[in-house]
């Protein structure tokens, strides 16, 4: 009989883990259920379901100290907007961030478009309130960004779920709010021509705050939104890639990156770049970027997705493959798309049905595994599939056999009855 | 500890095409560190290749024969002295540059790599790896990711730990975990690189790194402001902040380090001043110019004495000497140098600066205080006579800088790590909770402490061992 609980202090976890442990008890933790959204329930369910949503405060905001202390139900989104309004910036911006909570995307590692210039959590978080599984409750890290005293025992807790105990607190590293930004649009002839654009953007030097690239697919699903930002398509031609870019610092420093950037798309073919240069504008192109997977999810009933990472070249490498097979199989009976961070080479490949017509057997399910081991054939790695028939797509990269070994060691460290799931 | 014939034979073997050193004359060429206490290892060995290193880890644990890696022995805090015998293995012929991949911004080095050497390296293509400790110019990759090594730099660009995207590590059963360049994408390889950095040497041996690198900055600038107080030093950092720049370094000097620097290398500092504050910008040309008006701006409405901004690369270099010619300035000074890299909240900057200068006077040991003003990251080094009194009144002194940065919500060390000195202090910060979790972990990698032994955490027994391998 599984029971949700909703504690509003660290001691009633502990107190909570205690008593499993004396009860036999198993404990998982539920953040902003945004990856429960992308996985399905596999695994045996625990007796216990901690929701930490009561847990949501923004405890403090140190200004001079450039850090906020939040409890880790606290929604991204929320912690963003409040440092915003001391002048502060909290970088991290995994495209979950409306729903998902600092818990969460601590125990995930989140990152979103950020990753490349800023960082993503793991690098805005410098210590912890920890619950261990033992009931016991610690504190990991510092309230500054430097300092050696022992392992990196808060980085080590990032991206390890809830293995080795139930984080209650973050203290998060801020940054200065840049004075400027914009964001800076750019439809191409193609997605193999956007990738041409932003490789020849790295190799100039620049840094965007972020570069992300769909395809067509990608933006078709909001076609009409981002014509009423200004996206203007270059003709009726089947292919074409979009480009976002945010660009921030002074002023003149962005004018000066914009340009260049101009000058690049065009080189490439590019129709007029849309510049948004108004907050509030920008805020929506970059909410527009955000809400594609959920509509994509939305859309599509039995659907999978692909996370691979690979050297930014060999992008080109999936449109190459996928305007092949488009062509043979067509995409009537489904969607596949994608889209990526190109900076650092993190592509999202999206493969859906609508469940009533299709089903897992369908072409289309054959031709994602086509692209996701063609990539994988470049050097390529599968760093996690998401949905309900992520299987179609193959499996993720085996972790070596010694570090689950140490790891399940560590595990027994902590948690030597096994009370907590992961 | 002895080594018998058999082992030594053993380890010969997997070592053919390496460096095996057994003579007490060699030995003791890697016996020391930047610290100067030494202790003398039984055998040492340089390895050419990963298989070598984990042949040798393996082969010494069979035996219960410690090793403790080493990479040029910088460090200041005792990380790679063999305090209880056993096999140094130095990575130093394992310093190749493995591949360079400009638009992936990512370099493969072995870690026996010169820090310096790979700057050189990359520069050609543009990139730089940010990290720039003091010590960049002999220190390896290696020893950076084991200290999580810091620098001026890191202000705007982070430490070493940032630039890790994935390791090659040898773990203390011998076993060879390869990362590869997307580790810290993964997990749980990003945890396992997360622990090896900053650990200093005692959870296994990195062997591989593979480094983010970044474009380096098209243009800098430079500005140098005179403070006639120490609380303007925290009023313009903090103002710096809240104009929403980010230096690239933000250095400072207290009044002391300038005196000092000028009686020796007669620069023309202001004698009188409280403190002198170096700021560098950099970025592209429209930003750096914007960037460095705004911050000439706040320093002269925070009322700052003299204030020099470079107008060439030249003048700036000229600047920035007083910095580097700091250290060895008070090396000059002084008998005995007692350096300590404690990490304050920014807000409690000027608070620390004061109260530091007061517990000098009250132990009666002369106090200099320098370092990153930005992270609040400071180097206070205490100058001493070579005495038994001033030698007790620095242990005292250094006793209470630690009880005064705990309880401004600081760090005992920002860069230099535990090693051998600290471990009384480790206590203090992280409490009995904190160390008994990074025993926990210590002990599912590096069960019976055979890579890298007593080091960081109190053991029961250290001091007689150590009694035994001590040569100064």
């Amino acid at each position: 009989m599984q029971q949700v609980l909703q504690p509003t202090t660290a001691d009633e976890i502990a107190e909570l883990l205690r008593s499993a442990q004396s009860n036999g008890f198993t404990v998982a933790v539920l953040g902003g259920r945004t990856q429960g959204q992308l996985l399905s329930d596999e695994e045996i369910a625990p007796h216990i379901l901690l929701d930490l949503s009561r847990m949501n405060r923004v405890l403090s905001i140190e200004k001079g100290n450039l850090l906020a202390r939040v409890e880790a139900g606290a929604v991204t989104a929320a912690v963003r907007t409040a440092v915003a309004g001391e002048g502060l910036f909290y970088p991290p911006d995994p495209t979950s961030l409306d729903i998902s909570t600092i818990g969460g995307n601590i125990a995930c590692a989140a990152a979103g478009p950020h990753q490349w210039r800023y960082g993503g959590t793991r690098d805005f978080v410098m210590g912890l309130e920890v619950v261990l599984p033992s009931g016991e409750r610690i504190r990991t890290g510092a309230s500054m960004q430097k300092s050696v005293a022992g392992y990196d025992m808060t980085r080590f807790l990032i991206g390890s779920g809830a293995r080795f105990g139930v984080v209650t607190e973050a203290i998060l590293r801020l940054l200065p709010k840049p004075q400027y930004r914009e964001i800076v649009l750019c439809s191409l002839p193609s997605a193999t021509a956007g990738v041409s654009a932003a490789l020849a953007a790295i190799a100039s030097g620049m840094t965007p705050a972020a570069m992300e690239l769909l395809d067509q697919h990608c933006i078709e699903v909001d076609r009409d939104a981002w014509t009423a930002l200004g996206l203007v398509r270059r003709s009726t031609d089947t292919e074409e890639g979009l480009l976002l870019f945010e660009l921030d610092g002074v002023e003149t420093s962005v004018i000066g990156q914009r340009t260049r950037i101009e000058q690049i798309c065009a080189q490439q073919g590019g129709t007029e770049a849309v510049i948004l240069s108004d907050p509030n504008m920008g805020t929506q192109a970059l909410e527009l970027r955000r809400r594609l997977l959920p509509r994509l999810i939305a859309a599509h009933p039995l659907w999978a997705m692909a996370k691979i990472v690979v050297a930014p070249e060999q992008l080109r490498t999936v449109w190459t493959i996928e305007m092949l097979l488009v062509g043979t199989g067509g995409q009537g009976s489904g969607y596949l798309g994608c889209f990526a961070h190109v900076g650092t080479g993190v592509l999202h490949l999206f493969v859906g049905t609508d469940a009533a017509k299709g089903s897992e057997e369908d072409g289309i399910f054959a031709q994602a595994r086509t692209v996701v081991r063609r990539l994988r054939e470049v050097g390529g790695v599968l760093l996690g599939t998401y949905g309900p028939v992520r299987h179609t797509l193959g499996d993720v990269e085996a972790t070596p056999p010694r570090l689950v070994e140490v790891c399940a060691t560590i595990a027994r460290a902590f948690d030597p009855n096994g009370v907590m799931r992961p | 500890m002895t080594l018998s014939p058999s082992f030594k034979q053993k380890i010969r073997e997997i070592m053919a095409g390496g460096k095996v050193f057994s003579e007490p004359g060699e030995r003791a060429c890697y016996s020391y560190d930047a610290t100067r206490m030494s202790f003398l290892p039984d055998l040492v060995v340089e390895p050419v290749s990963t298989r070598q290193v984990a042949d040798v880890v393996r082969v010494a644990r069979d035996e219960g024969v410690p090793v403790v890696p080493r990479g040029a022995a910088t460090c200041v805090t005792g990380g790679p002295l063999p305090v209880s015998g056993g096999i140094v293995l130095a990575l130093t012929l394992m310093n190749r540059m493995l591949k360079i991949d400009p638009i992936s911004r990512l370099v493969v080095v072995e870690s026996g790599i010169v820090n310096g050497d790979l700057q050189i390296a990359v520069e050609p293509y543009g990139l730089y790896f940010p990290p720039d400790p003091s010590s960049f110019r002999i220190s390896t990759i290696g020893g950076n990711i084991a200290e999580c090594a810091g620098g001026p730099r890191c202000l705007k660009y982070g430490v070493t730990k940032d630039f890790v995207r994935g390791l090659e590590v040898v773990l203390p059963d011998g076993c060879i975990v390869d990362t590869g360049p997307y580790g810290s994408l993964q997990w749980p390889e990003s945890s396992l690189i997360s622990l090896m950095v900053g650990s200093e040497g005692t959870l296994g041996i990195v062997t591989k790194a593979y480094l983010k690198l970044l474009p380096i900055p098209a243009e800098t600038r430079s500005v140098v402001a005179t403070m006639s107080t120490i609380g303007q030093v925290g009023d313009v950092v903090c103002d710096i902040f809240s104009a929403g720049l980010v230096p690239a370094k933000l250095e400072f000097m207290d009044g002391v380090a300038m005196r000092l620097v000028d009686d020796v290398y007669k620069v023309g500092l202001d004698r009188e001043a409280a403190a002198l504050l170096l700021i560098e910008v950099d970025g592209d040309l429209q930003g750096v110019e914007e960037e460095i008006a705004q911050i000439e701006a706040i320093c002269r409405k925070t009322g700052v004495g003299r204030l020099r901004i470079a107008q060439s690369l030249e003048e700036a270099k000229q600047l920035w000497q007083a910095r580097s010619m700091l250290s060895p300035s008070v090396s000059r000074s002084v008998d005995i140098k007692v350096n300590e890299d404690i990490v304050v909240p920014r807000e409690r900057l000027a608070e620390a600066l004061q109260q530091i200068e007061e517990l000098g006077r009250r132990h009666h040991v002369r106090v200099v205080t320098y370092g990153h003003a930005g992270d609040g990251n400071l180097h206070t080094s205490f100058l001493l006579s070579n005495n038994v009194e001033q030698k007790q009144q620095a242990e005292a002194a250094l006793s209470e800088l630690f009880r005064l940065v705990l309880r401004l919500g600081g760090s005992v060390t920002g860069e230099h790590g535990i090693g051998l000195t600290k471990i009384a202090y480790l206590a203090w910060e992280v409490g009995e909770a904190g160390i008994a979790v990074m025993r926990k972990v210590r002990d599912a990698l590096n069960p019976g402490m055979l890579i890298n032994p007593y080091k960081i955490f109190m053991e029961p027994g250290a001091d007689a061992i150590q009694r035994d391998q001590r040569l100064t």
